[in-house]
């Protein structure tokens, strides 16, 4: 899949996406023999996937500059290396976009699974309807262990992801200084970071194990001076997944404690009146049921009290009409 | 970042605690909002105290929810009243605003409805009796407190308050904290607070009717305070708003123009305020009010009290348009042409015939096309003095020309804007046309402008 030119690579991925996109709507195929196709796909991932872990193929090498190797040849040592480099550098861009890859078929695969589901619903809605059922019970969507199992390695790679790779905005704001691999990696972990709020938001089964390392990145996303108004609703969307979290284990749950009492003293939290930002500071004070970190909250805004101004917008209004009057005035008397 | 996001947050995370009813006790309440409304009071710091004020803001508006007046009955009862005594002032003053904006502080999930009006009842009888203690405090503070607290009490529930109390906390704010001497603040709240009560509350109009020319009258616009009178001058304002009460019934017009005679500002806010407030009177405006008579008031206004009338028109422009400013300079340099034109056309008539009568200028502007009407200024119940418009009358000339050069120098800054440079052109058109007509005039007397 990943070998040829760049546009035959971009094909045969798009081919591969739209057919796990359209596996189980097809009439012609059973339902037996797709699954055994998928589990086949999904497990040949899952044993490459293992291996790109366990090496760690996605990672850049450190260089050491202090290694002596006593060669007086400098320019063959310039020559070596920089082979040695290159070939680094594709094999890391071939596991960035194995990930990637695998992020994207696994979202297909939801997909998929989505739009046959939204089909028999429609259709189990109308014989429900006529037999007189009023409450449907939510259950989670059923998925292929080996799909679920794909999405659990992926998972794990977010923060390794996310500390070497997550410097770009969002925006693909790229500079020169970024190399091919940079956007590669962040790419990859946009997609991985999709993949996992897709799956929690459809409630996919397994969805628990997927949000311990998207939560704190998500967070860490919308405190960012570059967050935008979607990184707080993405949070806001994904507040549910905080009862999982064992607010107990100080240890453990200590740096996402932080980052949630950091959210009541930024702006992209407090804005709007009715926006999902201050929804979410209400939901972490009562819907969570955390007394503890009600009470932390509560000391953190406590803090901001004294030395806080009424309405920020109101100041920086009254300083800037103060700026244009004097403006004015200036002008006036000196044309 | 704002003080009143938090008061949101707070008062929605209360709310939602309250409805999910996830245990009997609301952590939010008891451990949040206990703190915050015993800080609340007991706060030394007053800016503190009032960024606090806007945080616990959401649920004093929510008041008349049931559960909020229910939480608000069971967080502050315990600690109010033994509060609004306490010997430190600024617990007695942050006990007092609280008292305004929890009134009445009354359980309202206890016991029939019965039970319920009778604590009320005995609720707003002990709180107004608390403010009428606190209207008296020894402490400024204190008394101020109290004064915004019986504006809120009285604007909102004067209904629900019987009248021999209203009418006791009125007396005590219109005829001891309006002339507290010790005080410029107290007095200035006084006056503030009749205005706000005016303001929102319709049912006092007719009781401040009597009591604000009684009490307040001629002597509070004439205070050694210019905040004291400025208050005055904006409760004047709401009072021009009320259908059922005059501003001129409360202070005499003699008295609102002596102060702006005397006011040692002359462009200070109070001339401004006063200026702003009678200025419908000696500047009317609008579709039906023609120049004429917009000119037939300024020149009665200037021979009846030129002192204050200097003052109004150097204010005008304040109140008023550029345009509508350089439009009265205009008319009244027309007629101040004319008289003198009216004059020199005499001089020879009488010159060539011994003995010509005077003619008005009435029927001078009559000739220019506009509409006159001689009615008296009636607006103020005034008895306007006649007058002739002639040459020979000094005083009225030297005025029409001092009021001239006031309204031109008062729009001149604004006239420098590319917009109003039209209006420079036209005067100075019209100035010109004047200088021209009197050469003419001298030269060939028989035509005129």
């Amino acid at each position: 899949m990943y070998t040829g030119k760049p546009q035959q690579r971009k094909d045969n991925h798009a081919a591969v996406l739209d057919t796990l996109r359209t596996i189980h709507t097809r009439d012609d195929a059973s339902k037996k023999f797709q699954n055994k196709f998928l589990r086949k796909l999904f497990t040949a991932c899952i044993r490459d996937m293992e291996r790109i872990v366990q090496n760690e193929e996605y990672l850049p090498l450190e260089c050491d500059d202090n290694e002596d190797n006593g060669d007086d040849d400098v320019m063959k040592e310039d020559d070596d290396f920089l082979t040695e480099r290159e070939t680094e550098d594709l094999s890391i861009a071939s596991a960035l976009c194995f990930i990637k890859a695998c992020a994207h078929m696994l979202q297909a695969y939801l997909d998929g699974l989505l739009s046959c589901k939204c089909n028999n619903e429609s259709e189990d809605g109308a014989d429900r309807r006529q037999k007189g059922h009023k409450h449907v019970t939510k259950r989670s969507n059923k998925v292929l262990d080996e799909a679920l199992c794909l999405a659990e390695l992926l998972h794990d790679l977010l923060f390794d992801l996310s500390s070497t790779y997550g410097n770009l905005k969002d925006d693909y704001d790229r500079t020169e200084n970024e190399g091919a691999n940079d956007i590669l990696g962040y790419e990859a972990q946009l997609a991985i970071r999709n993949l996992c709020e897709y799956w929690w938001r459809h409630n996919f089964h397994g969805r628990d194990l997927l949000v311990t390392s998207l939560l704190p990145l998500l967070l860490v996303k919308s405190l960012d001076g570059a967050a935008q108004s979607a990184d707080v609703r993405r949070m806001y969307d994904m507040r549910d997944a905080l009862h999982l979290l064992d607010f107990e284990d100080e240890e453990s749950i200590g740096y996402l404690k932080s980052l949630l009492c950091r959210t009541v003293s930024s702006p992209w939290y407090l804005r709007n009146a009715n926006g999902p930002g201050r929804k979410f500071i209400v939901f972490l004070l009562s819907g969570l049921g955390q007394e503890e970190l009600t009470l932390d909250l509560h000391r953190a805004i406590r803090a901001q009290i004294p030395n806080n101004k009424v309405n920020v917008i109101k100041v920086c209004y009254n300083l800037n009409f103060a700026i244009l009057l004097s403006k004015n005035i200036i002008s006036r008397f000196c044309p | 970042m704002s003080l009143k996001a938090y008061g949101n947050i707070y008062f929605k995370a209360w709310k939602e605690y309250n409805s999910s009813n996830i245990s009997i006790i609301n952590p939010i309440e008891e451990h949040i909002l206990s703190h915050f409304f015993h800080a609340s009071i007991h706060l030394q710091s007053s800016s503190t105290s009032k960024n606090l004020y806007h945080i616990l803001k959401p649920f004093y508006d929510a008041k008349k929810n049931r559960d909020v007046d229910a939480m608000l009955h069971r967080m502050l009862s315990p600690i109010l009243w033994r509060s609004l005594n306490a010997a430190n002032h600024t617990v007695r003053k942050n006990a007092c605003m609280v008292l305004g904006e929890t009134f009445p502080l009354h359980n309202p999930l206890c016991g029939n409805n019965n039970v319920q009006q009778e604590e009320a009842q005995s609720v707003i009888d002990k709180s107004t009796e608390a403010l009428g203690k606190l209207l008296k405090d020894e402490h400024p503070s204190v008394r101020i407190a109290a004064l915004q607290s019986s504006a809120i009490v009285l604007g909102r529930y004067w209904d629900a308050i019987p009248s021999e109390q209203i009418r006791l906390l009125l007396q005590i704010i219109l005829q001891k904290c309006a002339y507290d001497k010790s005080s410029i603040a107290v007095r200035s709240h006084a006056i503030t607070a009749a205005a706000a009560i005016l303001e929102s509350a319709p049912h006092s109009h007719a009781v401040l009717r009597q009591m604000l020319p009684k009490f307040l009258g001629k002597k509070i616009i004439h205070d050694r305070s210019e905040t004291v009178r400025l208050s005055m001058c904006r409760m004047l304002h709401k009072v021009k708003k009320v259908r059922g009460i005059k501003y001129y019934h409360v202070v005499p017009v003699q008295d609102l123009l002596y102060r702006l005679q005397y006011e040692p500002y002359p462009h200070g806010s109070v001339a401004v305020s006063l200026t702003e407030l009678i200025c419908n009177s000696y500047f009317p405006q609008g579709e039906t009010i023609t120049g004429s008579e917009q000119v037939r008031r300024t020149l009665q206004f200037l021979v009846n009290n030129p002192e204050a009338a200097a003052v109004f028109y150097g204010n005008l422009k304040k109140c008023v348009s550029v345009r509508c400013v350089a439009k009265l300079a205009v008319l009244l340099l027309k007629c101040l042409s004319c008289s003198v034109v009216e004059a020199s056309k005499q001089e020879e008539e009488e010159g060539s015939e011994k003995g010509g009568k005077k003619r008005r200028i009435s029927s001078k502007l009559e000739e220019e096309g506009n509409d006159r009407e001689r009615s008296k200024d009636t607006s103020h119940g005034n008895n306007s003095s006649s007058f002739e418009l002639v040459a020979s009358n000094t005083s009225l000339m030297a005025s029409i020309a001092e009021t001239i050069g006031n309204l031109w120098q008062s729009v001149r800054l604004s006239t420098t804007i590319l917009d109003n440079q039209y209006l420079t052109s036209y005067f100075f058109q019209r100035t010109d046309l004047v200088r021209n007509q009197r050469r003419t005039t001298r030269t060939n007397p028989h035509i005129f402008m």
